[in-house]
């Protein structure tokens, strides 16, 4: 399976498991998910930026202009509390939902 | 210019709109290049670097759509934020500046509450009365009818005829309905009480498409004439109150006037009649008149028996109030033809029924208006002296602006700041005002307005229409005191705030307070005026000579024919109950009649005058009431010729009257009325003697012609009738007494009504009593309010030219000098404000005239205690802080500096 499609709600959750430790620009967040996840998980990569900027209307981002070690200008994303809290959360759901259905696909094999 | 955007994009946060568009860009470039970079580090070719870069992004021009949509919707979403935070920070500034001077804040909330509340009261009142239509099915689509009166009122009763003729003939009428009110008496078992019914024809309420709230309502099938007449449809009120909303009531029995009639149903809730003042308890048909009232069975036949209040009629199709107008006239002219005895000139008026004042409106319209035009003057006079508090403030508070200003806060914004903060200010006082109003409402419920309508019969409360009039007139009171000072204080200019000029600058400050000061003083002057206006209708009314002695006379209205006295013994009951409170102590005499004077509800009749020619159009109509012999002794009505009743005159010799002044000068202008002869029908009766002239149904003296029948004679006082006793002292106390006195006598006797004459006159005077109340307390406060204004400005005006004014006092100037140069500030706008105010009220004056007596709305000593008043207010507000100025000690003003 040379990749597979990312729903909005997974994206969404990526990015914020993205910025978890850092704060990082849209590249930088396209390439860790890209390299995290073992280039399984392809996304097309300008579908971050609606993401992003939904997230930030949303609260669960924070945004500024800032200096990349390089020394370019480029646009970080933070999370706020209130994004880290969003991401605990759906972290939580996701968990729950993946055991499920591995639950279903382990039982229906025996 | 990458240096500048580095600084820009530093403090920038993600809102500013008008580079979102660049800002997407830049940071889609960014990700390119950086995607680019790292195929090249991977060993790309450039080239192919770059298109490969832009494939694994996707489709660049609709994500940069999408991005850029959802960034609008943020923006949009924080600049609402911002205002709401922005106004958030003036209500705190504003709450933080009235904190700091809480007299200032007082004094505005309550002048607010006062003018805002009674301006609420008062258009409560306009929009029940005037405003509200009956609650009854398309009201747009009824009119009233009236036929006009020879007297010249357009609006006066009908005849039973004249109705069937207007229904009958008319064509843009698709119906209509005949309804008047009558007091009866009714008995559902225990006593019986007197209440008000209404007869109407059975298509009332068909007509006007009303359902029955329970059992059924009248029908156009009742008017059938072998279908049973004596049928009624309780009120829905009373229904409630004297049977607990008791279904079993409908189908039984209720005694109206000691005949049976059957409860057919409850009339809807929302429905208490279409005249104001007058909700029935029930109604009943109007040819079960006969049932009530036998000896006037001809009532539905004579077309000169006027005796239908109200007509109303549901326009046809496609017809209009005016086409039906038209119509109407037409079929007056040929009414005219047909019955020119009967109806001479008459005529009829249709009126669209657009409230629930019926008949003759002007008074209580123009009563209303009044009372509106009164407190939006005080209202106006209030905002005034508050834009005068405010500009005051402003000044005083010019260097707090300034500084201001100068950490570069936008006028704008300080405009706005000032404005919050006269909303504020205005809120509070609409708060307190809608308390205040609710209150006021309940207070004067039982207060009457012209025609004898209650307060609280009209249904008058703080709906949610009065409530809006309440906002709108609080922002609009907001924007009246606050929009000038928030001007003039926006335009402060900066230098002269920092450097704390004193003597200079703010003239167009001054220039307003001027302006307003003179403003103020007219408004003042034009409510005192009315206030003196009412105040002397008072006095004249109070003064005026009713002919007879008003003082120590009780009033009892009781009816033998109900209550289940035998019909023979009636005729001896008011005999009886005469010599038995004749006998009780403190009482003088005792008489009985079936018209009383001030008191309305005479009895009507025509007359023919043995010796006189009638002109062609003159109606010999006079009032006449059926009295026993001491009558006029015991209201002590004196007889100017010939001679009083004797105890002979009810007997079986000739009958004999007594006529009134009025009657005896126009019908026997230059002949002795005594011993001359009036016929009334068969009747023929012997003058006997004249009686002084007095005031019917109103207070007003020598309108009506009257006539004086001695009980016996062939009519007796057998209706309703008034005990009149005259007592020694205060007949209030004496009520209990004759009360007790009739029970005794007859224990089912119906008593409608006890009270004194006094009281009668009282409650005729109170439309005039509450207008003169209302003007004096708004007047005085209008006073009060441009006393403050011009002392605030004196004060304010000596504060500012303090060190000045102390140079000249050292340098020898005299007082006279200091007191003349302070005092110019304001004596110039008082004259001015008096001359305006003075020819304002002259000009309104006109308005006021038909609620006047005794004397005319240009009453010259009017004006001229108003004036005086005003003056004399105004130059000691003046001269107060003028003269501390004068007597300013120079050394300490100096040092103070």
């Amino acid at each position: 399976m040379a990749g597979s499609d990312v729903y909005t709600g997974t994206l969404e959750l990526l990015v914020l498991r993205a910025l978890r430790e850092e704060p990082l620009h849209g590249y930088g967040i396209g390439r860790w998910i890209r390299e995290t996840s073992g280039d399984v998980l392809q996304i097309e990569e300008g579908a971050l930026y609606p993401a992003l900027h939904r997230l930030e209307k949303k609260g669960h981002l924070s945004a500024r202009w800032g200096q990349t070690e390089l020394g370019r200008q480029a646009k970080f994303y933070r999370l706020t509390t209130r994004g880290r809290r969003v991401l605990k959360q759906e972290e939580g759901r996701w968990r729950e939902h993946a055991a499920a259905v591995t639950a279903i696909l382990d039982g229906g094999a025996q | 210019m990458k240096k500048q955007n580095r600084f820009r994009r530093g403090f920038r946060i993600t809102d500013h709109s008008g580079d979102r568009a660049r800002d997407v860009e830049d940071e889609i470039a960014f990700h390119h290049a950086m995607r680019e970079r790292e195929l090249i580090d991977s060993g790309m070719d450039p080239a192919e670097a770059r298109r490969k870069a832009r494939e694994v992004f996707g489709d660049e021009a609709r994500i940069r759509a999408e991005v850029e949509r959802i960034d609008a919707r943020a923006s949009l979403r924080q600049r609402v934020t911002q205002h709401a935070s922005a106004l958030a920070q003036d209500i705190r500034l504003g709450l933080r500046g009235l904190r700091r001077s809480p007299l200032f804040a007082a004094v505005a909330v309550a002048t607010l509450a006062l003018g805002i509340g009674g301006n609420t009261v008062v258009f409560s009142l306009v929009e029940a009365i005037v405003m509200r239509a009956p609650a009854v099915e398309s009201p747009d689509r009824l009119a009233s009818i009236w036929t006009t009166c020879r007297r010249g009122d357009p609006r006066c009763s009908s005849s039973h005829p004249d109705y069937e003729d207007y229904r009958d003939r008319s064509t843009r009428f698709s119906d209509m309905a005949a309804y008047t009110g009558r007091r009866v008496t009714a008995d559902a078992g225990g006593e019986p009480e007197v209440v008000g019914a209404e007869l109407v024809t059975a298509n009332y309420f068909s007509l006007l498409g009303l359902e029955p709230a329970a059992g059924r309502v009248l029908q156009p099938q009742d008017d059938v004439p072998d279908s049973d007449p004596a049928v009624l449809v309780l009120s829905n009120a009373w229904w409630k109150t004297r049977f607990g909303g008791d279904r079993t009531v409908i189908g039984s029995t209720l005694r109206v006037n000691g005949i049976p009639y059957t409860v057919l149903g409850v009339a809807p809730a929302e429905f208490d009649g279409l005249v104001l003042g007058q909700a029935p308890e029930f109604w009943m048909l109007l040819r079960s008149l006969r049932l009530l009232d036998e000896d006037r069975g001809e009532m539905l036949q004579s077309r000169s028996s006027r005796w239908i209040q109200g007509l109303v009629g549901r326009l046809a199709a496609g017809a209009t109030v005016e086409g039906a107008r038209a119509e109407m006239l037409r079929i007056s002219d040929q009414l005219a033809v047909e019955d020119p005895d009967s109806r001479g000139t008459r005529s009829i008026t249709v009126d669209a029924l657009s409230s629930r004042v019926g008949g003759s409106e002007a008074s209580i319209f123009s009563f209303l208006a009044m009372l509106q035009g009164v407190l939006a003057l005080t209202l106006l006079l209030a905002c005034s002296n508050l834009a005068n508090l405010m500009l005051a403030r402003a000044t005083t508070r010019r260097s707090e602006l300034g500084v201001r200003l100068a950490l570069g806060i936008g006028r704008a914004r300080l405009v706005r700041q000032q404005l919050v903060e006269s909303l504020i200010i205005a809120s509070a006082g609409g708060v307190v005002a809608t308390v205040l109003a609710l209150a006021l409402l309940r207070l004067i419920g039982g207060v009457a307005l012209p025609r004898g309508i209650e307060i609280s019969a009209t249904g008058a409360g703080l709906n949610a229409g009065v409530l809006l009039f309440a906002a709108l007139t609080t922002v609009g009171a907001a924007v009246l005191f606050g929009w000038l000072p928030a001007l003039i204080a926006g335009r402060t200019p900066l230098g002269l705030v920092l450097r704390q000029q004193r003597t200079g600058g703010g003239s167009a400050a001054a220039r307003v307070r001027s302006a307003l000061i003179g403003l103020q003083v007219s408004l003042a002057v034009v409510l005192l005026v009315g206030a003196s206006l009412f105040i002397g209708t008072m006095r004249n009314r109070l003064d005026v000579d009713l002919g007879f002695d008003a003082h120590n006379v009780a009033l009892v209205v009781v009816d033998p024919t109900l209550g289940g006295i035998d019909p023979e013994a009636a005729a001896t009951v008011g005999p009886r109950i005469l010599e038995r409170i004749s006998g009780l102590p403190g009482v003088r005499s005792a008489a009985l009649g079936r018209s009383i004077p001030v008191r309305p509800g005479g009895n009507g009749t025509f007359v023919e005058v043995d010796g006189y020619q009638a002109a062609p159009d003159e109606e010999m109509r006079i009032e006449y009431s059926v009295v026993t012999g001491d009558y006029l002794k015991t209201l002590a009505l004196p007889v100017i010729s010939g001679r009083d009743f004797e105890p002979a005159d009810g007997g079986a010799g000739e009958p004999v009257v007594i006529i009134d002044e009025t009657m005896a000068t126009r019908w026997w202008p230059d002949r002795d009325p005594v011993g001359g002869t009036v016929h009334v029908g068969e009747s023929s009766f012997r003058v006997a003697g004249v009686a002084r002239r007095t005031a019917w149904g109103g207070l007003d003296v020598g309108t009506t012609p009257f006539m004086f029948i001695a009980a016996g004679q062939g009519r007796s006082p057998d209706g309703p009738y008034t005990v009149i006793v005259r007592t020694d002292s205060n007949p209030t106390r004496m009520l209990p007494a004759i009360r007790q006195a009739i029970r005794e006598t007859y224990p089912g006797l119906a008593i409608r009504q006890m009270g004194t004459m006094q009281a009668e006159i009282d409650s005729l005077l109170a439309p005039q009593r509450t207008a003169a109340w209302l003007l004096s307390a708004f007047g005085l406060l209008a006073v009060t309010l441009a006393g403050i204004g011009i002392w605030g400005v004196v004060s304010y005006s000596v504060a500012r030219q303090r060190r000045d004014l102390s140079i000249r006092i050292a340098l020898g100037a005299t007082r006279t000098g200091v007191v003349r140069r302070v005092a110019r500030t304001t004596l110039s706008p008082i004259a001015v404000g008096l001359v305006f105010g003075l020819t304002g009220a002259r000009f309104l004056s006109s308005s006021v005239d038909s609620f006047l007596f005794g004397l005319t709305g240009t009453h010259p000593l009017s004006y001229f205690a108003a004036g005086i008043l005003l003056a004399v207010v105004a130059v000691t507000a003046t001269w107060l802080p003028a003269r501390r100025a004068a007597t300013t000690n120079p050394v300490e003003a100096m040092r103070a500096d």
